[in-house]
């Protein structure tokens, strides 16, 4: 094969695996929107304490390797538990946090012998995915043609908030480093109004410095 | 290897293969071993196994419910197919080789070495000694007590010298009223987890699909 054909093969499989299988939200012009008033009706219509069932889809070295996940959020009091199972209901493993630290109530030791910090790692994520999912304190506003974003020091770099679609959604959240280099991407999809709030109905987690992916979909029990 | 999943899987995946003992609407015996033994010796005739599932698991950190429903199809001598077909869809094939997974969130067909995975290559391995009719071997690490007699309800409790004393409080089994097969298996886990499995529909040496053991995209 070419070098062109194969820089190009290489490009496509990249872009598709960068692929979310979710609806991107269709851009609107944002230039008539006032920041603060997008904040504020943002606020109102953030889910505050939730349960959500949902599957997890986590993909690393090219491989794919699905889960059922029930997670309870707590903002206000900046909780959450999670438990995750494998699709025969077997449990694989069972966190709980606040904001600052993460407890293992149970993980399989098949996940322990990979190394590292497992409960930690997972516990960031989920504070990346469900936490701070509004700006706060002071913000730098860019007004983009389709986008407002809003920026923050966070952690020695940049957390950004991006701002679209018709309805004014949080349609993604990244942290950048001091080199502003992208460390981890959350972007939310298809948002829905459930009994005043709105929720994605599809998350895509993507952590750049340890390759891996996470993609969250909602599900119904069975009952 | 995980306590809870070899638990979970094993004693579970296992129990629902318990065959009736002979003479079903008797009462059992006093004495549980010859009763777990007979119990052994009616394998010989189970071929094939179908029935769908109601799994529901009760979970001490959280308030809702989470329920599975799906099918298991069972060959002898080594071959089961568990099918979930909600909240998601997910099939497994496990044969005395291989391990054959779909699910519909990434629609791929994984294959993997039954050496390479000891989670399945235990189920597998407890299956085949249930198979061999080996029950009475229970009694080694559980105390077996029986609660009722109708319908039949017999409730495990692992002993203290056992490796699943450390995660299952008690594992409850109870059969249909004709006690040719079971009902429900009810799974107490020492962090307060309750996992009931219920089998509906259940039919014994019924002819099996071969769609039945195909994982992609089952119906």
């Amino acid at each position: 094969m070419s070098r062109p054909a194969a820089l190009l093969l290489a490009v496509l499989l990249l872009a598709g695996c960068a692929a979310a299988p979710f609806r991107e939200t269709p851009p609107v012009c944002m230039a008539a929107v006032d920041p603060q008033q997008l904040l504020a009706r943002s606020r109102q219509e953030l889910p505050e304490h939730f349960q959500l069932l949902h599957s997890v889809v986590f993909d690393y070295r090219w491989r794919a390797f699905t889960a059922i996940g029930m997670v309870d959020v707590d903002r206000p009091a900046r909780r959450f538990r999670l438990v995750c199972m494998n699709p025969m209901g077997v449990k694989l493993f069972e966190l709980s946090g606040d904001a600052q630290a993460t407890t293992a109530h149970f993980v399989m030791p098949a996940l322990l012998e990979q190394g590292g910090d497992f409960a930690g790692t997972v516990g960031a994520d989920i504070r990346r995915i469900y936490f701070d999912p509004l700006p706060a304190g002071e913000t730098e506003v860019v007004r983009r043609r389709q986008a407002i974003i809003f920026r923050q020091p966070a952690d020695g770099g940049t957390l950004e908030y991006v701002f679209a679609g018709a309805a004014g959604d949080l349609v993604e959240k990244r942290w950048l480093d001091a080199d502003a280099t992208p460390v981890w991407t959350v972007s939310y999809y298809e948002h829905r109004t459930v009994e005043g709030k709105r929720f994605p109905q599809g998350i895509v987690m993507v952590n750049h410095r340890h390759g891996y992916r996470l993609t969250v979909r909602p599900k119904e029990s069975a009952s | 290897m995980n306590l809870l999943v070899r638990s979970l899987l094993t004693l579970s995946l296992a129990l629902l293969l318990l065959p009736a003992p002979a003479g079903a609407a008797a009462d059992p015996p006093a004495e549980l071993g010859p009763f777990l033994d007979e119990l052994g010796r009616q394998v010989a005739d189970f071929r094939t196994l179908k029935t769908d599932f109601v799994q529901t698991k009760e979970m001490a950190l959280f308030k809702d419910k989470l329920v599975l429903k799906g099918r298991i199809y069972l060959q002898k001598p080594n071959r089961i197919a568990w099918h979930v077909d909600k909240p998601l869809r997910y099939s497994v094939l496990i044969t005395d080789k291989l391990i054959r997974q779909w699910d519909e969130e990434t629609n791929q067909v994984q294959e993997l070495s039954l050496e390479q995975n000891p989670i399945f290559q235990t189920v597998l391995n407890q299956l085949t000694v249930w198979f061999s009719g080996e029950y009475g071997t229970l009694l080694g690490s559980n105390d077996v007590r029986l609660v009722q007699t109708a319908p039949l309800v017999l409730e495990f409790t692992p002993k203290a010298n056992s490796l699943a004393v450390k995660a299952i409080r008690s594992i409850t089994v109870t059969f249909r009223d004709d006690r040719k097969y079971l009902q429900q298996i009810r799974i107490q886990e020492l962090s307060g987890d309750v996992t009931t499995l219920q089998f509906l529909n259940t039919r014994l040496n019924a002819p099996l699909e071969p769609g039945s053991f195909e994982v992609k995209g089952h119906v």
